[in-house]
């Protein structure tokens, strides 16, 4: 081989080298779970669960029974109280919810709002067994059109299964909702 | 031929390095899958030193939520105090014929229920961590409750292991007796 041509094959390899070190997909890319979109009003079916919207709409105050105590949160955004039916598949499942707002940014349950008996933070979904549980996210009104419900098992979600679910309708917008046992 | 033996060569390092880097998870897996049954029925077996029986077994449905069942499983677990220490901790799980798993309720109203359900009213709490603290001349005693279909109810398996036993574990049959709520 001739000086030139092992020049330019290491030149043809720094540069193959280069491109791959800047499309490496990044640790999130590569790790995040496997995203299944479902239709509005539609069961969505994960690795361990599947799930379905009841019934969701938007209050600016929430009751809630705190251990026997009557507690009322405000908010300077909205609450979105998402109502959903869910099972396990394989085996009992606890799951995490999260709200994907229309800008991008992401919701997490409120930790002002407790609901041990409902919140579906704390409940087991069994396999077989569709139980109901509510999900109460504390954003700015805006993120909610356009937005969807995000689903995953509780834990580790990498590589994962997770299933998003756009709102099929949004219920009137209510000044006080109180959430029972 | 020598630089086929380079290839060799370099062929075995690659997977060796494979198999070291990859053997803390296998075992990690292996720790917590059951793969290694002993089946028996409700009378139970000896599991690295341990002997589990199922004690009672009883499948309650109330009459206004008949598609399912809560299933109080007494358990007993004996040996001597190191095989009891091997095993570290106790899990107890129920399965039917399509290997669906079912984990004990850990909730505060599951305790409730326990000493309402329980023929003797007492709760013994689940089997868990602390099975070497126990009196080696006793049988340790744990309550756990399920919520199942009833249609699963007729093919249920208690399965029992232990951090250290995994991924042996024991799988016994057992027949719920069925009570009725009003």
């Amino acid at each position: 081989m001739s000086r030139g041509a092992a020049l330019a094959a290491v030149l043809a390899g720094v540069v193959l080298l280069g491109g791959m070190m800047n499309t490496k997909p990044d640790y999130n890319s590569t790790f995040q779970p496997f995203v299944t979109n479902t239709n509005p009003g539609e069961e969505g079916m994960g690795r361990l669960f599947t799930a379905r919207i009841t019934e969701a709409h938007i209050a600016s105050q929430i009751e809630f029974d705190h251990w026997g105590e009557q507690l009322r949160r405000d908010s300077a955004g909205v609450f979105l109280i998402v109502r959903l039916s869910a099972s396990g598949t394989a085996r009992s499942t606890r799951l995490t919810a999260i709200w994907l707002g229309a800008s991008g940014r992401q919701y997490s349950v409120s930790s002002r709002v407790e609901l041990p008996s409902s919140g579906i933070e704390y409940k087991w979904f069994q396999p077989g067994l569709f139980q109901r549980a509510v999900a109460v996210f504390e954003l700015p009104e805006d993120e909610i059109k356009g937005g969807r419900l995000a689903l995953m098992a509780a834990g580790d979600a990498r590589l994962d299964s997770a299933v998003q679910i756009p709102l099929q309708t949004l219920g009137p917008k209510q000044d006080v909702t109180r959430i029972g046992p | 031929m020598t630089r086929l033996a380079w290839i060799a060569i370099t062929l075995l390092l690659l997977l060796a390095t494979v198999g070291l880097d990859s053997h803390l998870d296998i075992r990690e897996v292996m720790r917590d899958r059951e793969w290694f049954l002993t089946r028996t029925g409700p009378e139970g077996a000896e599991l690295q030193g341990v002997r589990g029986e199922v004690k009672a077994i009883t499948a309650i449905i109330a009459q206004d939520a008949p598609d399912r069942a809560l299933v109080h499983v007494r358990l007993g677990l004996a040996g001597p105090k190191e095989a009891r220490e091997a095993w570290v901790d106790c899990r107890v799980s129920l399965r039917d014929g399509q290997n669906r798993v079912w984990l004990p309720l850990h909730a505060n109203a599951a305790d409730k229920m326990i000493e309402m359900l329980a023929p003797d009213g007492v709760n013994n709490r689940l089997c868990g961590p602390g099975l070497e603290v126990a009196q080696a001349d006793r049988t340790i005693v744990s309550d756990q409750l399920f919520l199942v279909p009833v249609a699963v109810t007729e093919e249920l398996t208690v399965h029992v292991s232990g951090f250290g036993t995994r991924p042996e574990a024991l799988a016994m049959k057992v027949a719920p007796s069925i009570r009725m709520l009003p």
